[in-house]
């Protein structure tokens, strides 16, 4: 009986003790994992915390993302505008040079017409120049042709005048001298007329109508030579009334005659004049 | 002599039973606790990778890519907008 209480003191002592390590050796572990829940706490604070603050950041960055996309299409839009502007302006300058480049072309074609205008109307000039000195020689060898054959027959119309002028005054002494002819009267009264006193006087009226005729011819008197002979064409008249002679036709001969020396001496003095002249 | 020796050790005993009783059910306790903390913390672990699958779900880093990238686009631009 002690045996077996003792044997049973011992066992329930052993269990106590054993029961007591199980149970320390528990505890530790409970404790281990109280510490490892206390750090899962703690990290779960800091994901809570790290959360809260990625969710402020990405709220951030969503707000700077916005924003940026704004700016984006801001300077999209702008881009877009400066390329409009930068094309119309484009446009404009290649419109502007194409009219520059235009008109540079219309103005150069224009010194061009205008050059070759000038070349023309210098060859023009030139040309005209040319005929004009052509025309001007030629008139010169003309005028020349013409001032000698001037000359010429200047020369030729003195030579023909001078001899105008002898042959007049040749013709003017011969035809004076015929004149002489004419101034003797041979009419007389036929027999049984009484007229014998008017015949008389009507020679010697004769005799007198032509000296004076012959000197009215001498001095160049025309108008005295007309008048006499006049009076003399009717003495001739009278006379041949009377006497059936010739006297109409002696006096007019005679008064062509006169006539035409009046006008051979008109001629002379004209021609004359010329010479003196010349 | 042999009685009181007896007495003690039944006294002895009788602690023995009564200690190692309250050992055990503190054991018992314990294992409890144990337990139930360990769930605490698988609860928490879960929670926490929620938290950074959510945080990861965020897209920070697709977010700081697409500001990156959209800055680089801006400079680009202002860039052009110079230019022209």
């Amino acid at each position: 009986m002690d045996i077996l209480l003792k044997i049973l003191a011992v066992l329930t002592l052993i269990w106590g003790g054993w029961m007591y390590f199980i149970s320390s050796d528990d505890e530790a572990k409970l404790r281990g994992i109280r510490n490892e829940l206390k750090v899962a706490k703690q990290e779960l604070g800091d994901a809570r915390v790290a959360y809260e603050e990625e969710s402020k950041k990405c709220e951030t960055l969503a707000g700077e993302i916005d924003t940026l996309k704004e700016n984006a299409q801001e300077l999209r839009k702008e881009i877009t505008t400066k390329r409009e502007e930068k094309k119309k302006l484009a446009a404009q300058e290649r419109q502007e040079r194409l009219e520059a480049e235009r008109k540079a072309r219309e103005e150069a074609a224009e010194a061009r017409r205008e050059k070759l205008r000038i070349q023309k109307e210098k060859e023009q000039e030139s040309r005209m120049a040319l005929l004009e000195r052509e025309k001007q020689f030629e008139k010169e060898e003309e005028e020349k042709e013409k001032a000698e054959q001037a000359k010429q027959d200047a020369e030729y119309e003195k030579e023909e005048r001078k001899e105008r002028i002898q042959q007049l005054k040749r013709r003017i002494e011969s035809s004076t001298r015929g004149l002489e002819s004419y101034s003797s009267c041979s009419a007389y009264a036929p027999p049984g007329k009484k007229d014998f006193g008017q015949v008389e006087k009507m020679r010697q009226n004769w005799t007198s109508f032509v000296r004076s005729c012959i000197e009215a011819v001498d001095k160049g008197d025309s108008k005295r030579f007309e008048s006499t002979g006049k009076k003399l064409l009717n003495t001739a008249k009278a006379l041949d009334r009377i006497c059936d002679g010739r006297y109409v036709s002696d006096a007019t001969n005679f008064v062509a005659e006169g006539r035409k020396i009046l006008g051979a001496k008109k001629e002379l003095q004209e021609l004359e004049k010329l010479n003196k002249s010349e | 002599m042999d009685k009181y020796i007896n007495i003690g050790l039944v006294v002895i005993i009788i602690a023995a039973i009564l200690v190692g009783r309250h050992f055990y059910s503190q054991k018992s306790n314990t294992e409890i606790s144990i337990e139930n903390t360990q769930k605490k913390i698988e609860g928490i672990r879960r929670e926490i990778s929620s938290i950074k699958s959510k945080v990861n779900s965020l897209g920070t880093r697709q977010l700081n890519a697409e500001k990156s990238r959209l800055e680089r686009q801006q400079e680009q631009l202002k860039t052009e907008l110079e230019r022209i």
